[in-house]
């Protein structure tokens, strides 16, 4: 859906994805682990998506499985998996995450405007027509 | 050696312009914690143009 966004604002619209697994879903923390992964291999976004096609399957062979899949290497991606490189940075974003109010997921910041929960995508077109308006101001 | 002392000087310069300018567009609302904002992107980890007027930031899990 935010893809679509991006579509009709092409010029306009950044999209940063923050990690913030919750803590009672227990597949979400080695997800954003193997998302890293994913990232540090120049792959984020398909990975990205697919886990949200896959969730919630992601034992430890489906995330690496599901980098075969998009022909990364599965022994390098299993070492970056299994060394959990990227815990400090998922720490990190949801340090961020709490500093910021985030209690949930999903949770947006529109130019700072906090959108919690999913929205349809009309919601984000108004809240980003808003903020083109503000900065013309 | 004056010379790379003021290149260095002035990238740094620019680098910190650069990160001010994406901490304003993501600036936390009011109440956040100062400083909450992170200046630089993991570019990996975002799409659309760097120079955007309008940044959405999206904090979520995959479950």
């Amino acid at each position: 859906m935010l893809g679509q966004v991006l579509a009709e604002f092409p010029d306009q619209v950044r999209l940063v994805y923050r990690d913030f697994p919750l803590d009672f879903h227990s597949g979400a923390r080695p997800a954003a682990e193997a998302a890293r992964c994913a990232a540090s291999m120049g792959r984020f976004w398909e990975y990205h998506d697919l886990l949200f096609i896959a969730q919630p399957d992601f034992s430890r062979d489906q995330l690496v499985g599901y980098a075969a899949r998009l022909g990364l290497d599965r022994t390098a991606f299993a070492a970056c998996l299994d060394g959990r490189r990227f815990t400090t940075a998922i720490d990190a974003d949801v340090a961020e995450g709490r500093a910021r109010g985030v209690r949930g997921t999903p949770t947006f910041f529109v130019n700072g405007r906090r959108l919690v929960g999913a929205h349809p995508i009309e919601a984000f077109r108004e809240v980003i027509r808003d903020a083109l308006d503000e900065a013309r101001k | 050696m004056a010379r790379p002392l003021s290149l260095a000087a002035l990238v740094l310069a620019l680098w910190a312009t650069a990160c001010g300018a994406q901490a304003d567009r993501s600036a936390p609302p009011t109440g956040a914690a100062p400083g909450a904002a992170r200046a630089v992107d993991s570019t990996a980890m975002a799409r659309g143009p760097a120079a955007a007027t309008v940044t959405i930031l999206e904090f979520s899990d995959y479950q």
